[in-house]
Protein backbone atom coordinates (compact mmCIF):
# COMPACT_ATOMS: atom_id res chain seq x y z
CA UNK A 1 0.00 0.00 0.00
CA UNK A 2 2.77 2.52 1.08
CA UNK A 3 4.86 1.29 -1.89
CA UNK A 4 1.63 2.81 -4.30
CA UNK A 5 1.63 6.04 -2.52
CA UNK A 6 5.48 6.54 -2.88
CA UNK A 7 5.17 5.79 -6.30
CA UNK A 8 2.30 9.01 -6.99
CA UNK A 9 4.58 11.15 -5.16
CA UNK A 10 7.56 10.23 -7.10
CA UNK A 11 6.01 10.28 -10.42
CA UNK A 12 6.14 14.28 -10.44
CA UNK A 13 9.80 14.55 -9.02
CA UNK A 14 11.00 12.55 -11.60
CA UNK A 15 11.04 14.54 -14.19
CA UNK A 16 11.38 12.48 -17.36
CA UNK A 17 11.15 13.76 -20.74
CA UNK A 18 8.14 11.41 -22.32
CA UNK A 19 8.10 9.55 -25.65
CA UNK A 20 4.89 10.29 -27.30
CA UNK A 21 5.97 9.30 -30.57
CA UNK A 22 7.65 6.07 -31.17
CA UNK A 23 5.90 2.72 -30.04
CA UNK A 24 6.73 -0.55 -29.46
CA UNK A 25 6.14 -2.46 -32.68
CA UNK A 26 6.55 -0.04 -35.24
CA UNK A 27 8.35 -0.53 -38.73
CA UNK A 28 9.76 1.99 -40.94
CA UNK A 29 10.84 0.84 -44.51
CA UNK A 30 13.30 3.14 -46.38
CA UNK A 31 14.83 2.82 -49.37
CA UNK A 32 18.46 4.41 -49.66
CA UNK A 33 19.85 6.20 -53.08
CA UNK A 34 23.01 7.26 -53.75
CA UNK A 35 24.27 9.44 -56.28
CA UNK A 36 26.42 8.02 -59.35
CA UNK A 37 27.57 10.07 -61.96
CA UNK A 38 25.13 12.70 -61.26
CA UNK A 39 21.95 9.87 -61.01
CA UNK A 40 21.25 8.74 -58.33
CA UNK A 41 20.80 4.78 -58.18
CA UNK A 42 18.80 2.74 -55.08
CA UNK A 43 21.61 0.65 -54.09
CA UNK A 44 19.73 -0.46 -50.20
CA UNK A 45 16.89 -0.50 -47.94
CA UNK A 46 17.22 1.12 -44.32
CA UNK A 47 14.76 -0.61 -42.18
CA UNK A 48 14.04 0.95 -38.84
CA UNK A 49 12.11 -1.27 -36.23
CA UNK A 50 11.12 -1.12 -32.48
CA UNK A 51 10.48 -4.20 -30.37
CA UNK A 52 10.12 -4.38 -26.33
CA UNK A 53 12.88 -6.43 -24.67
CA UNK A 54 12.51 -8.45 -21.35
CA UNK A 55 15.37 -8.95 -19.17
CA UNK A 56 14.52 -10.63 -15.69
CA UNK A 57 14.00 -7.00 -13.87
CA UNK A 58 12.60 -4.39 -16.98
CA UNK A 59 11.47 -3.78 -20.06
CA UNK A 60 13.01 -1.85 -22.41
CA UNK A 61 12.90 -1.48 -25.89
CA UNK A 62 15.06 -2.23 -28.80
CA UNK A 63 15.73 0.03 -31.39
CA UNK A 64 17.33 -1.30 -34.38
CA UNK A 65 18.54 0.16 -37.78
CA UNK A 66 19.58 -2.62 -40.19
CA UNK A 67 20.81 -1.93 -43.64
CA UNK A 68 21.01 -4.15 -46.39
CA UNK A 69 22.06 -3.65 -49.56
CA UNK A 70 19.79 -4.50 -52.65
CA UNK A 71 20.70 -8.38 -54.21
CA UNK A 72 21.48 -7.13 -57.59
CA UNK A 73 24.27 -4.82 -55.60
CA UNK A 74 25.08 -7.99 -53.15
CA UNK A 75 27.36 -9.48 -55.71
CA UNK A 76 29.19 -6.13 -56.17
CA UNK A 77 29.28 -4.70 -52.81
CA UNK A 78 27.42 -6.39 -49.64
CA UNK A 79 26.20 -4.36 -46.97
CA UNK A 80 24.93 -5.69 -43.69
CA UNK A 81 25.01 -3.67 -41.23
CA UNK A 82 22.88 -3.44 -37.90
CA UNK A 83 22.50 -0.77 -35.03
CA UNK A 84 20.71 -1.13 -31.93
CA UNK A 85 20.10 0.27 -28.77
CA UNK A 86 18.21 -1.10 -25.81
CA UNK A 87 16.75 2.30 -24.48
CA UNK A 88 14.16 3.23 -21.74
CA UNK A 89 10.93 2.66 -23.18
CA UNK A 90 9.54 5.94 -21.56
CA UNK A 91 12.52 8.85 -21.50
CA UNK A 92 14.60 6.80 -24.65
CA UNK A 93 17.73 6.73 -22.68
CA UNK A 94 19.82 4.39 -23.69
CA UNK A 95 21.17 1.33 -21.82
CA UNK A 96 22.95 -1.14 -24.38
CA UNK A 97 24.27 0.04 -27.71
CA UNK A 98 25.78 -2.30 -29.96
CA UNK A 99 27.07 -1.56 -33.96
CA UNK A 100 27.81 -4.57 -36.04
CA UNK A 101 29.15 -3.22 -39.34
CA UNK A 102 29.67 -6.10 -42.21
CA UNK A 103 30.63 -4.03 -45.55
CA UNK A 104 32.40 -6.48 -47.99
CA UNK A 105 35.97 -6.91 -46.44
CA UNK A 106 35.52 -4.09 -43.83
CA UNK A 107 33.92 -5.63 -40.67
CA UNK A 108 33.60 -3.81 -37.65
CA UNK A 109 31.65 -4.29 -34.02
CA UNK A 110 31.39 -2.00 -31.33
CA UNK A 111 29.15 -2.13 -28.04
CA UNK A 112 28.31 0.58 -25.18
CA UNK A 113 27.61 -0.27 -22.09
CA UNK A 114 25.49 3.33 -20.41
CA UNK A 115 26.08 3.76 -16.91
CA UNK A 116 24.48 6.87 -15.54
CA UNK A 117 25.09 6.39 -11.92
CA UNK A 118 28.97 6.99 -13.24
CA UNK A 119 28.45 9.07 -15.90
CA UNK A 120 30.62 6.53 -18.33
CA UNK A 121 30.15 4.28 -20.98
CA UNK A 122 31.66 0.75 -20.86
CA UNK A 123 33.04 0.28 -24.70
CA UNK A 124 34.02 -2.60 -26.70
CA UNK A 125 35.48 -2.62 -29.74
CA UNK A 126 36.37 -5.49 -32.54
CA UNK A 127 37.67 -5.16 -35.70
CA UNK A 128 38.13 -8.16 -38.44
CA UNK A 129 40.78 -7.60 -40.89
CA UNK A 130 42.64 -9.74 -43.02
CA UNK A 131 45.80 -8.87 -41.09
CA UNK A 132 44.11 -10.36 -37.79
CA UNK A 133 41.53 -9.02 -35.19
CA UNK A 134 41.65 -6.43 -32.79
CA UNK A 135 39.51 -6.03 -29.97
CA UNK A 136 39.88 -2.95 -27.83
CA UNK A 137 38.47 -1.98 -24.44
CA UNK A 138 37.76 1.21 -23.43
CA UNK A 139 35.59 3.13 -20.75
CA UNK A 140 34.52 6.77 -21.55
CA UNK A 141 33.42 9.67 -19.48
CA UNK A 142 30.16 11.18 -21.19
CA UNK A 143 28.17 13.74 -20.21
CA UNK A 144 24.50 13.04 -18.45
CA UNK A 145 22.53 13.76 -21.87
CA UNK A 146 24.52 11.91 -24.16
CA UNK A 147 23.17 9.07 -25.95
CA UNK A 148 24.17 6.96 -28.97
CA UNK A 149 22.82 7.34 -32.50
CA UNK A 150 20.31 5.50 -32.90
CA UNK A 151 18.81 6.62 -29.61
CA UNK A 152 19.49 10.21 -31.04
CA UNK A 153 17.44 9.69 -34.34
CA UNK A 154 14.89 8.26 -31.66
CA UNK A 155 14.58 10.94 -29.33
CA UNK A 156 14.24 13.54 -32.07
CA UNK A 157 10.93 12.49 -32.76
CA UNK A 158 9.81 13.78 -29.63
CA UNK A 159 11.03 17.17 -30.05
CA UNK A 160 8.16 19.72 -30.25
CA UNK A 161 8.62 21.66 -33.32
CA UNK A 162 5.23 22.78 -32.98
CA UNK A 163 6.59 25.00 -30.83
CA UNK A 164 10.21 26.23 -33.20
CA UNK A 165 10.03 29.06 -34.57
CA UNK A 166 11.80 28.96 -38.24
CA UNK A 167 15.34 29.26 -37.34
CA UNK A 168 15.35 27.84 -33.91
CA UNK A 169 17.89 25.03 -33.22
CA UNK A 170 18.72 21.99 -30.61
CA UNK A 171 21.53 19.90 -29.62
CA UNK A 172 22.35 16.60 -29.26
CA UNK A 173 25.34 15.14 -28.29
CA UNK A 174 26.08 11.11 -29.04
CA UNK A 175 28.95 8.64 -28.29
CA UNK A 176 29.92 7.68 -31.80
CA UNK A 177 34.00 5.68 -32.28
CA UNK A 178 34.49 6.25 -28.53
CA UNK A 179 34.00 10.02 -28.93
CA UNK A 180 31.16 12.42 -27.82
CA UNK A 181 29.62 14.08 -31.45
CA UNK A 182 27.20 16.89 -31.16
CA UNK A 183 24.87 17.39 -33.79
CA UNK A 184 22.43 20.58 -34.22
CA UNK A 185 19.30 20.55 -35.84
CA UNK A 186 17.68 23.25 -37.00
CA UNK A 187 14.19 23.78 -37.68
CA UNK A 188 13.51 25.07 -41.19
CA UNK A 189 9.60 25.41 -41.37
CA UNK A 190 6.46 23.44 -42.43
CA UNK A 191 6.81 21.84 -45.84
CA UNK A 192 4.73 19.02 -47.34
CA UNK A 193 6.21 16.44 -49.42
CA UNK A 194 4.67 13.67 -51.54
CA UNK A 195 5.89 10.38 -50.54
CA UNK A 196 5.03 6.94 -51.53
CA UNK A 197 2.73 6.58 -47.98
CA UNK A 198 0.73 9.79 -50.09
CA UNK A 199 1.43 13.49 -49.06
CA UNK A 200 1.79 14.78 -45.95
CA UNK A 201 2.64 18.05 -44.05
CA UNK A 202 6.31 17.73 -42.81
CA UNK A 203 8.55 19.59 -39.91
CA UNK A 204 11.87 20.48 -42.70
CA UNK A 205 15.19 20.12 -40.42
CA UNK A 206 18.83 20.98 -41.62
CA UNK A 207 21.27 18.81 -39.61
CA UNK A 208 24.75 19.60 -39.18
CA UNK A 209 27.26 17.89 -37.28
CA UNK A 210 29.34 20.16 -35.31
CA UNK A 211 33.76 19.69 -35.55
CA UNK A 212 33.40 16.88 -38.26
CA UNK A 213 33.59 17.27 -41.84
CA UNK A 214 30.90 14.72 -42.38
CA UNK A 215 27.79 16.33 -42.11
CA UNK A 216 29.36 19.47 -43.07
CA UNK A 217 27.15 21.96 -44.72
CA UNK A 218 23.69 22.68 -42.79
CA UNK A 219 21.92 23.54 -45.72
CA UNK A 220 23.07 19.97 -47.52
CA UNK A 221 21.26 17.82 -45.00
CA UNK A 222 17.66 17.80 -44.41
CA UNK A 223 15.28 15.75 -42.77
CA UNK A 224 11.47 15.90 -43.26
CA UNK A 225 9.69 14.19 -39.63
CA UNK A 226 5.73 14.19 -40.73
CA UNK A 227 4.27 16.78 -38.79
CA UNK A 228 1.80 14.66 -36.79
CA UNK A 229 1.85 12.98 -33.48
CA UNK A 230 4.18 10.14 -34.48
CA UNK A 231 7.20 12.45 -36.30
CA UNK A 232 8.74 9.33 -38.50
CA UNK A 233 11.46 10.42 -40.72
CA UNK A 234 9.91 10.72 -44.07
CA UNK A 235 12.69 11.87 -46.61
CA UNK A 236 16.16 12.97 -46.05
CA UNK A 237 19.08 14.06 -48.08
CA UNK A 238 22.61 13.79 -47.04
CA UNK A 239 25.87 15.12 -48.11
CA UNK A 240 28.69 13.31 -47.31
CA UNK A 241 32.26 13.87 -48.75
CA UNK A 242 32.37 11.01 -50.69
CA UNK A 243 29.08 12.07 -52.84
CA UNK A 244 25.35 12.62 -51.60
CA UNK A 245 22.30 10.81 -51.57
CA UNK A 246 18.92 10.12 -50.22
CA UNK A 247 16.67 8.09 -47.96
CA UNK A 248 13.10 7.90 -49.08
CA UNK A 249 9.87 5.94 -46.97
CA UNK A 250 8.44 2.88 -48.49
CA UNK A 251 5.88 1.88 -45.58
CA UNK A 252 5.45 2.58 -41.98
CA UNK A 253 3.45 0.56 -39.77
CA UNK A 254 3.06 -0.22 -36.13
CA UNK A 255 3.08 3.33 -35.27
CA UNK A 256 2.11 5.12 -31.79
CA UNK A 257 -0.48 7.63 -32.90
CA UNK B 1 37.19 12.85 -88.41
CA UNK B 2 34.41 10.71 -89.01
CA UNK B 3 36.61 7.58 -88.10
CA UNK B 4 37.59 9.29 -84.80
CA UNK B 5 33.84 10.06 -84.07
CA UNK B 6 33.25 5.91 -84.91
CA UNK B 7 35.69 4.68 -82.80
CA UNK B 8 34.36 6.65 -79.81
CA UNK B 9 31.65 5.98 -80.12
CA UNK B 10 32.06 2.39 -79.67
CA UNK B 11 33.79 3.16 -76.54
CA UNK B 12 30.80 4.77 -75.36
CA UNK B 13 28.34 1.95 -76.71
CA UNK B 14 30.31 -0.50 -75.37
CA UNK B 15 30.34 0.92 -72.41
CA UNK B 16 26.52 1.27 -72.26
CA UNK B 17 26.20 -1.94 -72.93
CA UNK B 18 28.30 -2.98 -69.82
CA UNK B 19 26.48 -0.82 -67.67
CA UNK B 20 23.28 -1.52 -68.58
CA UNK B 21 24.01 -4.86 -67.62
CA UNK B 22 24.88 -4.06 -64.06
CA UNK B 23 23.04 -2.24 -61.16
CA UNK B 24 24.66 0.76 -61.85
CA UNK B 25 22.41 0.91 -65.11
CA UNK B 26 21.44 4.31 -65.20
CA UNK B 27 24.56 5.30 -66.12
CA UNK B 28 24.16 3.94 -69.52
CA UNK B 29 21.72 6.92 -70.12
CA UNK B 30 25.12 9.12 -70.25
CA UNK B 31 27.32 6.80 -72.02
CA UNK B 32 24.53 5.56 -74.33
CA UNK B 33 23.48 9.35 -75.26
CA UNK B 34 27.23 9.74 -76.15
CA UNK B 35 27.50 7.14 -78.18
CA UNK B 36 23.99 8.33 -80.09
CA UNK B 37 25.68 11.59 -80.50
CA UNK B 38 28.89 10.34 -82.19
CA UNK B 39 26.99 7.71 -84.37
CA UNK B 40 24.96 10.74 -85.45
CA UNK B 41 27.84 13.23 -85.64
CA UNK B 42 29.75 9.96 -87.87
CA UNK B 43 26.79 9.55 -90.15
CA UNK B 44 25.68 13.40 -90.67
CA UNK B 45 29.99 13.85 -91.12
CA UNK B 46 29.85 11.26 -93.77
CA UNK B 47 26.59 11.97 -95.86
CA UNK B 48 28.66 15.87 -96.45
CA UNK B 49 31.47 13.46 -97.91
CA UNK B 50 29.11 11.73 -100.42
CA UNK B 51 28.81 8.05 -97.50
CA UNK B 52 26.70 7.61 -95.38
CA UNK B 53 29.22 6.04 -93.10
CA UNK B 54 28.85 1.96 -93.67
CA UNK B 55 27.96 -0.82 -91.59
CA UNK B 56 30.35 0.81 -88.96
CA UNK B 57 27.68 3.81 -88.04
CA UNK B 58 24.66 1.26 -88.22
CA UNK B 59 26.39 -1.49 -85.68
CA UNK B 60 27.28 1.81 -83.80
CA UNK B 61 23.77 3.20 -83.61
CA UNK B 62 21.89 -0.53 -83.02
CA UNK B 63 24.49 -1.42 -79.97
CA UNK B 64 23.52 2.32 -78.82
CA UNK B 65 19.87 1.38 -78.70
CA UNK B 66 19.75 -2.22 -77.26
CA UNK B 67 21.68 -0.58 -74.57
CA UNK B 68 19.09 2.29 -74.40
CA UNK B 69 16.33 0.13 -74.43
CA UNK B 70 17.56 -2.07 -71.94
CA UNK B 71 18.45 0.45 -69.61
CA UNK B 72 14.82 2.11 -69.85
CA UNK B 73 13.43 -1.69 -69.36
CA UNK B 74 14.91 -1.69 -66.24
CA UNK B 75 14.10 1.86 -64.89
CA UNK B 76 10.55 1.27 -65.56
CA UNK B 77 10.00 -2.63 -64.78
CA UNK B 78 12.77 -4.08 -62.39
CA UNK B 79 11.97 -3.42 -58.87
CA UNK B 80 14.59 -3.44 -56.34
CA UNK B 81 14.26 -6.12 -53.79
CA UNK B 82 16.33 -6.92 -50.87
CA UNK B 83 17.64 -10.83 -51.04
CA UNK B 84 16.01 -12.71 -48.46
CA UNK B 85 18.62 -13.29 -46.19
CA UNK B 86 18.16 -15.85 -43.32
CA UNK B 87 21.73 -14.99 -42.33
CA UNK B 88 20.77 -11.87 -41.67
CA UNK B 89 17.70 -12.31 -39.56
CA UNK B 90 20.14 -15.38 -37.23
CA UNK B 91 22.30 -12.07 -37.32
CA UNK B 92 19.66 -9.71 -35.82
CA UNK B 93 18.25 -12.67 -33.32
CA UNK B 94 21.73 -13.82 -32.00
CA UNK B 95 22.76 -10.22 -31.14
CA UNK B 96 19.07 -10.01 -28.91
CA UNK B 97 19.63 -12.34 -27.01
CA UNK B 98 23.47 -11.37 -26.29
CA UNK B 99 21.92 -8.15 -25.60
CA UNK B 100 19.68 -9.48 -22.99
CA UNK B 101 22.38 -11.29 -21.85
CA UNK B 102 24.74 -7.81 -20.97
CA UNK B 103 21.16 -6.36 -19.89
CA UNK B 104 20.87 -8.36 -17.14
CA UNK B 105 24.83 -7.42 -15.50
CA UNK B 106 23.48 -3.73 -16.35
CA UNK B 107 22.00 -1.69 -13.48
CA UNK B 108 18.70 -1.22 -14.58
CA UNK B 109 17.49 0.53 -11.26
CA UNK B 110 15.91 3.45 -13.11
CA UNK B 111 13.89 1.55 -15.48
CA UNK B 112 13.06 -0.95 -12.78
CA UNK B 113 10.86 1.94 -11.41
CA UNK B 114 9.73 3.11 -14.35
CA UNK B 115 7.83 -0.61 -14.86
CA UNK B 116 7.09 -0.53 -11.11
CA UNK B 117 5.17 2.78 -12.37
CA UNK B 118 3.02 0.59 -15.08
CA UNK B 119 2.25 -1.90 -12.61
CA UNK B 120 0.30 0.49 -10.44
CA UNK B 121 -3.56 -0.04 -10.66
CA UNK B 122 -4.82 3.33 -9.82
CA UNK B 123 -8.22 3.05 -10.18
CA UNK B 124 -7.59 0.77 -7.26
CA UNK B 125 -6.22 3.44 -5.29
CA UNK B 126 -9.03 5.71 -5.66
CA UNK B 127 -11.63 2.38 -3.90
CA UNK B 128 -12.41 3.71 -0.13
CA UNK B 129 -11.05 0.41 0.85
CA UNK B 130 -7.20 1.56 0.36
CA UNK B 131 -8.22 4.67 2.02
CA UNK B 132 -9.07 2.80 5.40
CA UNK B 133 -5.87 1.02 5.59
CA UNK B 134 -3.99 4.13 6.51
CA UNK B 135 -3.54 5.39 9.79
CA UNK B 136 -2.11 8.36 10.69
CA UNK B 137 -0.87 8.80 14.17
CA UNK B 138 -0.39 12.04 15.58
Amino acid sequence: MIRKYLVLIAIPLMGFSQNSAVGTSEKLVYSASYNISGLLTEIAQVTMETSPVKTSSATLLRLKCAATTYASFDSYFKIRDLYESYVSPSSLKPYLYKRDINEGSYNKFEQYKFSYKSNTVSSLMRKRRPSGNTEEKKTVKIDSNTGDIVATMYQLRNVDFKSFTPGQSKKFTFLFDNKPLSITVKYIGKESISTKIGKRESYKLAISLNNSSVLKGSADNLLWLSADANKIPLYARFKIPVGNGELKIKSATGLKN
Amino acid sequence: MKNILIVLGYVAAVLSLIFAATPLFKIAFLTGGAALVLGIGAYLLGKKNGSSGGNAVKILLILTALALLLSTYKTFFVSVEVAESEEMMEMQDQSEQEAIEELEGLDLEELEMEDFEEDVDFDELETTEDFEEIEIEE
